[in-house]
């Protein structure tokens, strides 16, 4: 036999069965402790309208397990309750409760003001709903979008037969239910076809059906989002069919929420559909028609002791039952459980022992979904319980065929219940009849004032039980019709987790260069450089910094923005854009270029080639690559100027050959001229090597004579091969991220976005000399010319720090014991015999510090001093070679 | 039957005004998909792809005209699905609504990253920047499991 663990003990599971009926077999009666007051409560709906069987299944909280399929292995708990939920002291608090009336956190326990964090966290531990569990949930479940033509969200038997006639309408249909199929029913007629309709139905090509997944929503589009156990299903249908059906009326009077009280087709399932026993000795309310199919089923597994009924049913309650005509629950007694109801008729009150009471008060439209769709201008069609409540079976499927055909079905404005007077109304929230007495008292007179303030309807059922009891609430106090309208319906209708939501994001995303698989056959360590993944180093970092300073080195550069510009007026846009000059480019040379805001802040850099009069190369750094397409087309289109732009940046990929001996692999691939004649530094040409046509781009990041050849991604790996196999006498090695760091801080070069910030000026950066003033105009020049006269308060400078160990990345400058600054980049260089460092320092009573005290995460302190930079080959003879 | 595979075209990215474009005429075989009111892809098999490059080239102007003609081949993955429940799997994949009469250029989120499709009948060309075609395949597979997906050999552009 199969079974699951509950509170340590093992729990059969037979066949069909729910979590809750499988416990409730067991013996089970207290399924959770209520919200506020810590009372027992127990099986109520038993059709996942309620809270009050939510449990912890498997570490989640809130589960309700009345519609959950038992299976074998789960881990299930109640939430609250301290020892137990079965004996919980806390359950204490219903008698401190002239002390805690509704909204008294917002009355008491505020003054002084110190007490309020104190009792919040008391209150906050006593009250809930369980522990949300704090670890991340792994989930690889998918996102799945439907184009299907309908969707009918609700499997009953109009449900069904809505699909069915969509269907047979050469329509493509969803049809979904949160349940199995079916299982909310007891046996009987509506079962049967039910059963028929779900073997057609499954073998409807045109229909997708999804069981277990709930619909929590319905938003303009439209869109339907499904929760299912394989994923999020995103439905965006043509129209849309709501059969949700109908709840059975939650029963307000004292007591009401006592474990032994019943709705009456929840009792029905239970005992038709599980083989459950109710107890020894029943009363039934029968307000209603509806449910008399029911009565039968409930007394073969319970003694009926008395049947209340108006004088209109009387007649048709089966003879041999004691019939009440007229009469009312006055108040349900007991205390863990229920022993007697008393019971007020014409005759007078009465009190009956018993241990169960099941309520036949009428059905409920489960209407959240048609609310919400109306609320989002979404028309919908309704059919089943929904549109009117306690249809017959063949009322039921007659509506479903007009739904299915998407026939309007006018929404009957349902029946309120009779005002409650005592019990409780919110079993989510237990808001007590008292406590909206109280609140009415205080002001808040209208059902939206009234939840706001009681929190009635805003509990986990979203006011399924409890609606139509607030507004009827109102209604009986107040004649004005407003105050009691409908509260607006909005998603979640059920309970949804974040994860749900989240199914199929799976962010973030890893870009491949065209060399990915070459890299990770080369032994290269992958990091993440934005979207990309990149090379963090194949082996001996030392090894791979001096295959660059001393030999020569190759590096994937392929995540470079790169872009294509042409166009009339292509010199006019880039002058305007940039802040260096463009139009005094010479075809054939390109230029260093940083990018700035409207507010002169510097966001990106990268350099700007020129091909022609009007055709440019344009790169950028990697981060920025996908965002400066929309940062250049949204200025052209400002300025209304006529540009191309193409976007190359995954379709050619890019290697920098760098190192005193760069030329010399590249003669030996190519039979184009590469002397620093006929490519400069900042020289850009077409030359082919090793048969691949690559556009050459002589730049200098690294400090080194260094190319970066641009070139088809196809290409990529046969010039990258190339590279290495003609390179291997000359003791070429590839470099990765880790060197390059080192290598370019050398230099002083910044990288924007590590060394910069989002309001960094030129001038904050000493990048003055690549901004041209005089030019007349460009982005962010108004800017800059406002922000000229203000002294900055903080600069980038760099730093050295002697010996061979340097401060880490982010260390805290002091001087004193002041804070002026940090460091963004340090690295130990080994040609140099100290550490090079760029920071930014604040303004320190009057200047920027010189010599500053570093201290870093690990606790180190170190001096370091200020320095001009580059380091490293100050005169740039080698990177001019 | 539903099969998977990748198909080698050649894209060559047209930039132009727009009667230019609205005049663009192409090798015969080739497809040209409209990406923007300046901008138009064609779309055809490799034996063709410099012959149409040279054309396009004739149609958009001399060089130092506006126009810009861009070979992006390199730059996009295209996986193709074909099968008469191509438009599931297209369907579980994208927001965007699927062209109605079954041919058809479309742009938007595909499995989450900016691509295009191009729907031949019962066979999509699905589109995306080559560095994430890798993602796309992956994509494609995890969600047509229930529709039995085979992969085969990759193919020219047809």
């Amino acid at each position: 036999m199969t079974s699951f663990e509950f509170e340590g003990r093992q729990i059969p599971i037979e066949l069909g069965d729910s979590i809750a009926t499988a416990l409730y077999r067991s013996g089970v009666r207290t399924f959770s402790r209520s919200f506020k007051y810590h009372r027992p409560r127990g099986l109520y709906c038993g059709t996942g309208d309620c809270p009050n069987c939510s449990m912890t299944v498997e570490g989640e909280p809130a589960v309700r397990t009345c519609v959950t399929p038992a299976t074998p292995g789960l881990e299930v708990h109640r939430s609250t309750g301290w020892p137990s939920a079965d004996i919980d002291v806390f359950s204490a608090l219903w008698w401190l409760r002239p002390f805690m009336p509704v909204g008294f956190y917002y009355k008491s326990m505020h003054k002084p003001a110190a007490v309020w964090p104190i009792a919040e966290r008391f209150i906050r531990q006593l009250a809930g709903l369980g522990d949300v569990p704090l670890n991340q949930a792994p989930d690889d479940r998918e996102r799945r979008y439907h184009h299907a033509d309908v969707c009918v969200i609700g499997a009953g038997i109009a449900g069904l037969t809505a699909a069915l006639v969509a269907a047979d309408r050469d329509e493509t249909v969803v049809v979904c239910d949160e349940g199995r199929v079916g299982s909310k029913i007891p046996p009987g007629a509506l079962d049967s076809r039910i059963t028929a309709s779900l073997a057609q139905v499954r073998r409807d090509r045109r229909i997708t059906l999804i069981e277990h997944g709930t619909a929590f929503g319905i938003y303009e589009g439209p869109l339907v989002p499904i929760v299912a156990a394989d994923g999020l299903h995103l439905v965006l249908p043509k129209r849309v069919v709501v059969t949700t059906g109908a709840a059975e009326r939650h029963g307000v009077f004292a007591g009401n929420d006592l474990p032994g009280v019943w709705l009456a087709r929840g009792a029905a399932v239970a005992v038709g559909r599980h083989g459950l026993g109710l107890g020894n000795h029943a009363v039934v309310v029968m307000e209603t028609e509806y449910a008399l199919d029911n009565l039968a089923s409930i007394q073969a597994a319970v003694r009926i002791d008395a049947v209340l009924a108006p004088s209109a049913l009387a007649a048709r309650i089966p003879t041999g039952l004691r019939v009440i005509v007229d009469g009312k629950v006055e108040r349900a007694l007991g205390r863990a459980r229920l022993r007697a109801v008393e019971i007020r008729s014409p005759q007078g009150v009465e009190r009956i022992g018993c241990d169960t009471l099941i309520l036949a008060f009428g059905l409920v439209p489960r209407d959240n979904l048609v609310r919400q769709a109306t609320a989002a201008s979404v028309t919908v069609a309704v059919g089943g319980d929904v549109a009117t409540p306690g249809l017959g079976l063949e009322a039921a499927i007659a509506s479903g065929r007009a739904a299915g055909r998407g026939e309007p079905t006018p929404l009957e404005e349902p029946t309120l219940p009779a005002a409650p007077c005592a019990g409780f109304v919110c079993l989510c929230e237990d808001v007590s009849a008292a406590d909206l007495d109280l609140a009415w008292a205080e002001g808040y007179q209208g059902t939206e004032l009234l939840k706001r303030y009681s929190t009635a309807t805003m509990g986990p059922c979203q006011g399924a039980m409890c609606h139509g009891h607030l507004r009827s609430f109102v209604a009986a106090r107040s004649p004005v019709p407003i105050l009691s309208v409908a509260t607006t319906a909005r998603p979640p209708a059920r309970p949804v987790r974040l994860q749900d939501v989240a199914a199929g994001a799976r962010y973030p995303l890893e870009w491949h260069t065209g060399l990915h698989e070459r890299h990770l056959e080369m032994g290269g360590i992958m990091e993440w450089a934005g979207v990309w993944k990149r090379v963090e180093r194949y082996g001996d970092v030392m090894e791979e910094y001096r295959a660059v300073r001393e030999r020569v080195s190759i590096m994937d550069v392929s995540t470079l923005g790169k872009y294509h510009l042409a166009g009339r007026d292509a010199t006019a846009f880039l002058e305007r854009l940039y802040p260096c000059h463009v139009a005094n480019l010479k075809p054939g040379r390109s230029r260093y270029a940083l990018l700035l805001n409207e507010a002169g802040y510097v966001f990106d850099d990268g350099l700007v080639g020129r091909f022609g009069a009007e055709e440019y190369y344009l790169t950028f750094t990697s981060s920025g690559a996908d965002a400066m397409e929309s940062w250049l087309r949204d200025w052209a289109e400002s300025w209304g100027h006529t540009v191309r732009l193409a976007n190359q940046t995954g379709t050619l990929g890019a290697i920098n050959v760098a190192g005193p001996r760069a030329r010399d692999l590249l003669v030996k691939l190519s039979d184009d001229p590469v002397d620093s004649k006929t490519i400069p530094y900042g020289g850009l040409a077409r030359i082919t090597i090793a048969g691949v046509s690559c556009l050459l781009l002589r730049v200098g990041f690294v400090g080194e004579l260094s190319f970066e050849l641009h070139h088809p991604r196809l290409e990529t790996v046969k010039l990258w091969d190339a590279l290495l196999e003609a390179g291997r006498e000359l003791g070429v090695r590839p470099h990765g991220l880790e060197a390059l760091r080192l290598l370019r801080l050398e230099k002083g070069h910044l990288i924007v976005g590590q060394d910069t910030d989002f309001d960094s000026t030129p001038a904050k950066l000493g990048l003055e000399w690549a901004v041209k003033m005089e030019k007349s105009e460009f982005v962010g020049r108004t800017a800059l010319l406002r922000l000229k006269d203000i002294e900055p308060n903080r600069i980038l400078r760099a730093f050295t720090f002697p010996g061979n160990d340097v401060p880490l990345e982010g260390a805290q400058l002091l001087e004193g014991t002041d804070r002026v600054g940090y460091l963004t980049s340090s690295r130990y260089s080994p040609v140099l015999g100290y550490g090079v460092a760029l920071a930014w320092v604040y303004r320190h009573r009057g200047t920027f510090p010189t010599t500053v005290e570093a201290i870093d995460g690990s606790g180190r302190t170190m001096v370091g001093t200020v320095a001009e930079a580059p380091f490293y080959d100050r005169e740039g003879g080698r990177l001019r070679a | 039957m539903l099969s998977l595979f990748a198909t080698h075209a050649f894209i060559i990215a047209v930039h132009a005004d727009r009667s230019v474009l609205d005049a663009l005429r192409v090798t015969s075989g080739s497809r040209v998909a409209r990406v923007a009111s300046d901008e138009a892809w064609i779309i055809g098999d490799r034996s063709v792809r410099s012959q149409t490059s040279t054309e396009a080239v004739g149609q958009v102007g001399p060089p130092l005209s506006d126009g810009l003609v861009v070979d992006q081949t390199d730059g996009w993955s295209i996986w193709s699905v074909r099968g008469p429940e191509v438009r599931q799997v297209l369907g579980r994949l994208m927001v965007a609504d699927l062209p109605s009469g079954g041919y058809g250029f479309v742009q938007g989120a595909i499995a989450g990253v900016s691509g295009k499709l191009l729907l031949l009948g019962d066979t999509a060309h699905l589109m995306v920047p080559a560095p994430v075609g890798h993602h796309l395949r992956d994509r494609i597979v995890a969600v047509s499991g229930d529709l039995g997906l085979e992969f085969e050999e990759s193919r020219p552009f047809a």
